[in-house]
């Protein structure tokens, strides 16, 4: 699973323009996100990616780069607790 | 000092001075007020995304009794539910100011005696205020022309 080809599906879905994106991309500046479109990016990420994601750390993050590595750490502690067999809630701090 | 504190300070400074067509008994210092936050929703945007995500989006953004409140016969009453949602969203850029966050259903609105809406926090939400020292949120909701408003100050 490559979560960065992911987060740009999921943007595309949403109708965003993910032509020019990089990690520096801001998502409230440079992508005009606002947070209707961030509860929307969650569901479609949570859909794709079979991730609980808190929409309350999603809505603090500030660049495409910064979410890219928020869905890695939760995916990491995922796989962690899959291997381990244990069931775990995956947090993250922001 | 922070931002809220330098508006306390402006507020206690400008209460001192005496208010024109005021009765003097009137002119009492109020509460400083601490913090405000306002957001306006798009009622139909609300209803198109429910459209495609369905109930999964709805149990995203709103408790189950919030949810049960805003049922009717037909469906939803999506005034309610905008109004409700941009209620959350203005309580969570007063949080945001101070570096705080809450997920959407640890803002939970619901509606008092008389009507009028009221906020209960739970988690996060409610150790920020705490934390923040909020004694009071105070919302007001309106609605008209497939949009929805709402102000929430804080003290």
């Amino acid at each position: 699973m490559n979560i960065r080809t992911e987060l740009l599906c999921a943007m595309k879905d949403l109708a965003i323009d993910t032509e020019h994106i990089s990690s520096a991309t801001r998502l409230r500046e440079d992508l005009e996100m606002d947070s209707t479109e961030l509860v929307e990016l969650a569901v479609v990420l949570e859909k794709r990616l079979s991730l609980e994601i808190d929409d309350a750390i999603l809505g603090k993050l500030s660049t495409f780069g910064d979410v890219e590595q928020f869905l890695e750490s939760l995916s990491s502690v995922l796989v962690t607790s899959n291997v381990k067999g244990e069931k775990n809630y995956a947090t993250h701090t922001a | 000092m922070s931002g809220s504190q330098r508006l306390a300070t402006d507020v206690a400074i400008d209460s001192s001075a005496s208010v024109r067509n005021l009765p003097a008994s009137r002119q009492q210092v109020s509460p400083a007020m601490q913090a405000i936050g306002v957001d306006i929703v798009d009622v139909q945007r609300l209803q198109a995304l429910y459209s495609r995500w369905q109930e999964g989006l709805l149990t995203r953004l709103f408790t189950d009794q919030e949810q049960t409140i805003c049922r009717k016969a037909s469906g939803y009453r999506w005034y309610s539910l905008a109004g409700r949602f941009s209620a959350k969203e203005a309580v969570k850029k007063i949080l945001a100011s101070h570096g705080e966050i809450a997920g959407w259903t640890e803002i939970e609105v619901l509606n008092g005696p008389y009507g009028e809406p009221s906020i209960n926090l739970y988690g996060r939400a409610k150790s920020a205020v705490e934390r923040l020292g909020y004694s009071c949120l105070i919302l007001s909701i309106s609605h008209d022309a497939n949009l929805a408003i709402a102000t929430v100050m804080a003290y």
